[in-house]
């Protein structure tokens, strides 16, 4: 039944049996991809002018994210690019400051599921039997958890914070990254160098580090790229609700749910924030499909 | 003497008759045992519920109701005994599974009514949005992949693919907030907020709900165009589309009767895969156009700390979520002959 398989999730979308072997000391290969295909250029690009504006924020940002600029809801003006808030406050600089907040949880929060995820996947992989098939089940529920709802439920028994927000998407993250690890260690363990290597007596977290790992990278490399994307999105959901960055922090997610309220003003109120996501959520999708069209040798074929 | 029945997947060499009675019994067989994997997910819901509240660090009490209620001993011992944390961890599982086995959910802390009748109050207006949302999002995302797909490489591929990215990266809720605001200003005689029953005013129910199940289906959409267009080029290179092709049929029964058949069999298993992400979307949504549905009374619940609710619905949802999930497969595996020989 060749093609018609639905692509699981978990393996996000490689295929096992055609695309081994994934190894990332490609640097200059990827280069030359880059210059070929735009939407990663685009994608790259964005990505690092969002960790520069992130990094550099308190110098590009004209004022300060509360001080009161004595004009309230003012319209966007020269003065003011993006207007000013029902506080006064400057968007414009609530938006180049809330990037910290916006990447600040995102990025530790996939790190912190990769650093787990990781090795638990390959780990489960390795081991397979009974102890594979016990977490892959356990994976099964939390896929069907709602990830918006149960996110929600856990920060409201933890409470609003960004220790708790960046525990609580890390948690939902966890799986997916276990499951992407896991999906390519099934066959790179029955490969011949992995027998040699268990031969020689190395043991199993030697074998996963120096044999697997560097041959699953790949895949996890593009998953923990969409997974940025997402977890931008999750944070912006959850301030949005009022459940993450709080008030006064500035916040994409948060600017663009408390703007509504004046909503009938004009759309700059909403707009900048939401744009902001938007272009942050594209340009790490963007990174993601070009690394999987990289990696995957199927589309390098085709193209 | 009973005959042993053969293996899943063995090829019969009998008359037509037996064949048939043969594949129903996989078939059966194949939903018995979708069913039974549907079991243990289920319980693991429960669990996870049920875990919720007891792996937080810290006084649980303290958390729900701030420190001045958590010294009186008499409110302590009232909250503990309606969570049952006064018992065995145990027991208060098997306790509080039974409970749910009889559809009791508790009752809220707020309003002190079972929590499953505030949930099934709600229930039709969320599955409303959501099944409103999926009709949307196959109507934009089925077609639209057929023609990425057999326009592969031209500049309305490309376009599909630009709106795709922008529908799967777009926030639902800034799409949605952004339809409120330009609605309330540019279209002040156009209703977008709030609810009516669809029983009372059906066309004002309608109209009101058009705009927040077209936000979430054009994200859907969006990943359901990514999964016809890929699976539509898989299906179009295949030898039976090219065999009906050279048979002469023309290129419309082509697509639409013998490739678009196959190629909807992965995008039905995404539409269950999915769901998960459609309730996530129904539940912002609902806080954008002020719908009194389950999103916000999770939300509503959450700003009184009435945890009953919250742990209610968040396991009613996963419930919703699993049937989705199954009942996808089940209709896969009933469309497509090869599921149930697969394995």
């Amino acid at each position: 039944m060749t093609g018609v398989t639905p692509v699981p999730i978990e393996t996000n979308g490689f295929d096992q049996a055609e695309a081994l072997p994934w190894r990332i000391s490609e640097s200059g290969r990827f280069l030359r991809h880059v210059m070929r295909d735009p939407a990663t250029l685009v994608g790259i690009v964005i990505v690092v002018l969002l960790l520069a504006t992130a990094v550099f924020a308190p110098i590009l940002a004209p004022y300060g994210p509360n001080e009161n600029v004595r004009v309230m809801l003012a319209p966007p003006s020269w003065e003011h690019p993006f207007g000013t808030n029902v506080q006064g406050r400057d968007l414009f600089s609530r938006v180049i400051l809330g990037s910290r907040n916006s990447l600040g949880i995102a990025i530790p929060a996939v790190l912190l599921a990769v650093a787990v995820g990781l090795p638990l996947g390959m780990l489960i992989g390795f081991k397979g039997g009974r102890f594979d098939s016990i977490f892959v089940r356990a994976f099964d529920i939390l896929f069907a958890l709602p990830t918006i709802l149960f996110a929600i439920a856990l920060v409201a028994y933890l409470g609003p914070s960004s220790r708790n927000l960046i525990l609580t998407i890390s948690i939902l993250y966890i799986p997916r990254v276990a499951m992407v690890a896991r999906a390519p260690t099934l066959s790179v363990k029955e490969r011949e160098f992995v027998l040699a290597a268990r031969m020689f007596g190395g043991g199993t977290f030697w074998t996963l580090r120096k044999h697997i790992l560097p041959n699953i990278a790949a895949p996890v490399l593009v998953e923990t790229s969409l997974l940025f994307s997402e977890a931008l999105l999750t944070e912006a959901a959850l301030s949005f609700l009022g459940l993450g960055i709080q008030p006064p922090n500035p916040s994409w997610g948060a600017d663009l749910g408390r703007g509504r309220e004046f909503m009938e003003l004009g759309m700059y109120q909403v707009l900048f924030p939401g744009l902001m996501i938007m272009t942050a959520v594209i340009g790490f999708n963007l990174l993601g499909d070009g690394l999987r069209d990289f990696f995957d040798p199927r589309i390098r074929k085709q193209a | 003497m009973p005959i042993p029945h053969p293996p899943a997947g063995t090829v019969l060499i009998c008359g037509p008759r037996k064949r048939l009675r043969a594949k129903r019994s996989l078939m059966g067989r194949y939903i018995l045992r979708r069913l039974f994997l549907t079991v243990p997910v289920l319980l693991g819901v429960t669990f996870l519920t049920f875990a919720l509240i007891r792996i937080i660090p810290g006084d649980i009490v303290t958390n729900m109701m701030g420190v001045t209620a958590a010294n009186n001993e008499e409110i302590r011992a009232a909250v503990l005994r309606e969570l049952g944390l006064d018992r065995p961890l145990l027991e208060q599982y098997v306790w509080w599974l039974g409970r749910i086995f009889r559809g009791d959910l508790g009752y809220s802390f707020i309003h002190g009514g079972p929590v499953i009748d505030q949930i099934l109050r709600r229930f039709p207006i969320t599955f409303q949005i959501a099944a409103m949302s999926m009709a949307f999002a196959l109507l934009i995302g089925v077609p639209l992949g057929v023609l990425s797909a057999i326009r592969r490489g031209k500049g309305i591929d490309l376009a599909m693919r630009v709106f795709s990215l922008v529908g799967i990266s777009a926030p639902n809720f800034f799409v949605g907030t952004l339809i409120v605001v330009f609605g309330a200003i540019y279209f002040p005689g156009v209703t977008t907020l709030g609810h009516v029953p669809f029983l009372e005013a059906p066309l004002d129910n309608l109209s009101r709900m058009f705009w927040p199940s077209l936000t979430l289906g054009l994200g859907i959409g969006a990943i359901l165009l990514r999964y016809t267009r890929s699976s539509m080029l898989e299906v179009l290179g295949e030898d039976y589309v090219r065999t009906a092709e050279a048979m002469g049929l023309s290129s419309f029964s082509v697509i639409f009767v013998h490739a678009l058949k196959n190629a909807l069999i992965p995008v039905i298993t995404a539409v269950g895969v999915w769901s998960a992400f459609l309730v996530s979307g129904t539940v912002l949504l609902e806080e954008v156009f002020a719908i009194p549905g389950l999103g916000r009374l999770v939300l509503s619940a959450i700003e009184n700390r009435d945890y009953p609710i919250i742990q209610g619905t968040v396991l009613f949802l996963a419930f919703c979520v699993a049937m989705v999930m199954l009942i996808a497969d089940l209709f896969v595996a009933l469309v497509d002959p090869r599921v149930k020989l697969a394995r």
